[in-house]
C-alpha cells in the first residue's frame, strides 16, 4: 500500500509523456495520412518511408536513436549559429517525448488513414458539388466521421504509448515502473511493487477505455441518421 | 572503437607474452638446477573467460588476462604443482567446484559472508575492488561523498551503488539527489562528462572498462572495499594446503612488486593495494 502511494508520485510523469507524445503524434499522423492519401509527390515517399521505418523498428530503438543521435546534431547547429546552448541543457524528458511522438505518429497515421479511407469518396464529391474546397470538405465532412471510425484504434494507440513510457526509465526518467524498481530496491519486495504498478496501469487503462466509450457516443450522436 | 582498442591491445599482448617467455626460461633453469623429480600434482582452476583483460580469450585464441597470468605465475613459483584451466559459464563455476570438476575458482571472486559460509577462501587478497565517488575529469569541487550534497548522482536501480547512496541519504536527510535509471542505455559516462549529472559511485576496478576514454576520475576516500580471492572447497585438507601455499606466493609477489606490475600491465592500474 505504501508502495502504491509512492508510485502515485510517478503518475504525473507517465501521463505527461503519454499525453504530449499522443498529441504531437496525432498531428504528425494526420499530416502523414493525408500525404499518403493525396499522393503528394516526393512527400508521399518520405511519409511512407517514415511509417515503414517506425513500424519496422522497436520503440526502444527510436528512443536510443534520438537520444544518442540528436545531441551531436543539436550541438553542431548550436555551435554554427552561436545559439549559446548545448544539448546538455535540454531536459531528457524532451528527448523521450520527441521519440515517442515519432513512434506514436507512425502507428497512428495508419489508423487515421484507414479512418479517412472508410469515408465514401462520394461524400467529398457531394461536398465539391456544393462549392466546398478540398480543405472545407475534409474539415467539415470527412474528419468528423473519420475520427469516429478511428477512435477505438486511437485509444488503443494511447494505451500502447502509455505502457511504452516504461522505457523512459532507460533515460533516467522516473515513470511508474521505474519508481516501482526504486521502491523495490529499498525493501526488496519486487513482486508487491510490480503488482502495485500493474494495478495503477490497469486503472488508467480502464479510465481511458471509459473515456473513449463516452467520446464515441458523443461523436456518433453527431452522425446519427447521416450517411456514414 | 572496438577495432581501436584491439589495436591498442596488440603491444600489450606482445609485452605480456614476452614477459611470460622470459619467466618461463628462468623457472626452467631453477627446476633443472634444483630439487627432486618429485611427483607433480595437477590442479585444475575454473574460470569463465568473459571478463576483458582479466580472464578472456585473446585474438590468438589464448586464454589470458590478469587473473590467468597471475595464476600461471603463482604455479611457476609453486614446486610440486602444475595448473590447468577449465572454462565454464560463470554460474556453474561454484557448482563445478563442489562436484570436484575443478579445484579452485579464478574469476575476480569477491568474498562475502554468504559465500564464506559455503566455501573456503584463501587469506591473502590478490586484488581489491574499491568503490569510490567518480566525477568528470575536470571537476575539482567534489572530493568526497559529503561534497555530493544537493548534487545529482546517477545510479542503476537495485545496484550496490544505489543501496550505498540510499543508506547515505537515510542518515543525511536525503542530501543527495539520486538519479535512477535501468542501465540499459549505458550512458552514465556521457551523462557525467556532459554535466547532466555530477557523479556516480563505482568500483575503480571496473572504471577503465566503463570509461575507456578516461573522461572520468575516481575521487575521495574508499566507500566500500571488497577482497578478491580464490575460492576452494571447504573441509578438504588438500584444498587447505593449496590455499595456504598460494597465500605464501601472493605475499612473496606482493613484496617483490611483481603482483603490482602484473596488474599494471593488464589493467593499467594497480588494483592490488588495499588503499588508494
Amino acid at each position: 500500500m505504501t508502495a502504491f502511494l509512492k508510485l502515485l508520485q510517478a503518475l504525473p510523469t507517465t501521463l505527461l509523456i503519454t499525453i504530449i507524445s499522443i498529441s504531437i503524434g496525432f498531428v504528425i499522423a494526420t499530416i502523414v495520412a493525408l500525404l499518403r492519401i493525396y499522393k503528394v509527390s516526393v512527400l508521399t515517399q518520405i511519409a511512407s518511408a517514415y511509417v515503414t521505418f517506425i513500424r519496422g523498428t522497436p520503440m526502444l530503438m527510436h528512443l536510443f536513436l534520438i537520444y544518442f543521435g540528436l545531441p551531436p546534431i543539436i550541438d553542431a547547429i548550436a555551435k554554427k549559429f552561436q545559439l549559446g546552448f548545448t544539448s546538455t541543457s535540454i531536459p531528457l524528458i524532451v528527448f523521450v517525448c520527441f521519440s515517442f511522438s515519432l513512434t506514436a505518429g507512425g502507428y497512428m497515421s495508419e489508423v487515421i488513414r484507414a479512418g479517412i479511407l472508410a469515408i465514401n469518396r462520394g461524400q467529398i464529391e457531394a461536398a465539391y458539388s456544393l462549392g466546398m474546397t478540398t480543405a472545407q470538405a475534409l474539415r467539415r465532412i470527412v474528419f468528423p466521421q473519420a475520427l469516429a471510425v478511428s477512435l477505438p484504434n486511437l485509444s488503443n494507440s494511447f494505451i500502447g504509448i502509455m505502457h511504452g513510457t516504461t522505457l523512459a526509465f532507460t533515460l533516467s526518467i522516473t515513470e511508474i515502473l521505474g519508481q516501482a524498481n526504486i521502491v523495490a530496491s529499498t525493501n526488496w519486495k519486487f513482486f508487491e511493487a510490480f503488482i502495485a504498478a500493474a494495478l495503477l496501469f490497469w486503472g488508467i487503462t480502464i479510465f481511458v477505455e471509459k473515456l473513449t466509450a463516452v467520446l464515441e457516443k458523443r461523436i456518433n450522436k453527431y452522425n446519427r441518421g447521416g450517411v456514414a | 572503437m572496438k577495432k581501436l582498442t584491439a589495436i591498442a591491445m596488440i603491444p600489450l599482448f606482445v609485452f605480456a607474452l614476452a614477459a611470460c617467455g622470459t619467466k618461463n626460461s628462468s623457472t626452467n633453469v631453477s627446476t633443472s638446477s634444483g630439487s627432486s623429480p618429485a611427483k607433480v600434482i595437477t590442479v585444475i582452476a575454473g574460470t569463465s573467460p568473459t571478463f576483458k583483460n582479466v580472464t578472456f580469450i585473446d585474438t590468438n585464441n589464448k586464454l589470458t588476462g590478469f587473473d590467468i597470468e597471475l595464476v600461471r605465475e603463482i604455479f611457476k613459483r609453486l614446486p610440486g604443482y602444475q595448473v590447468e584451466f577449465s572454462q565454464a559459464e560463470f554460474k556453474s563455476l561454484l557448482l563445478n567446484l563442489e562436484t570436484k570438476k575443478i579445484d579452485f575458482v579464478v574469476n575476480q571472486m569477491e568474498k562475502n559472508p554468504e559465500r564464506a559460509q559455503k566455501y573456503l577462501f584463501n587469506k591473502e587478497p590478490y586484488a581489491f575492488w574499491k568503490t569510490r565517488v567518480v566525477v568528470a575529469k575536470d571537476n575539482n569541487s567534489i572530493n568526497s561523498i559529503d561534497d555530493l550534497k544537493g548534487k545529482k548522482v546517477i545510479t542503476t536501480a537495485t545496484s550496490a551503488s544505489a543501496t550505498l547512496l540510499e543508506n547515505y541519504n537515510k542518515e543525511h536527510n536525503n542530501a543527495i539527489n539520486i538519479v535512477y535509471q535501468n542501465g540499459a542505455a549505458n550512458d552514465q559516462v556521457s551523462q557525467i562528462a556532459s554535466g547532466r549529472v555530477d557523479a556516480e559511485i563505482y568500483p575503480d576496478f571496473l572504471l577503465p572498462d566503463q570509461d575507456p576514454q578516461g573522461l572520468l576520475k575516481p575521487v575521495g576516500p574508499i566507500l566500500s572495499r571488497s577482497d578478491i580471492l580464490y575460492v576452494f572447497r571447504k573441509d578438504d585438507p588438500d584444498e587447505q594446503v593449496l590455499a595456504d601455499k598460494i597465500d605464501q606466493v601472493i605475499k612473496e609477489m606482493r613484496a617483490d612488486g611483481s603482483l603490482a606490475k602484473l596488474s599494471q600491465d593488464w589493467l593499467k592500474l594497480d588494483m592490488t593495494k588495499p588503499q588508494v
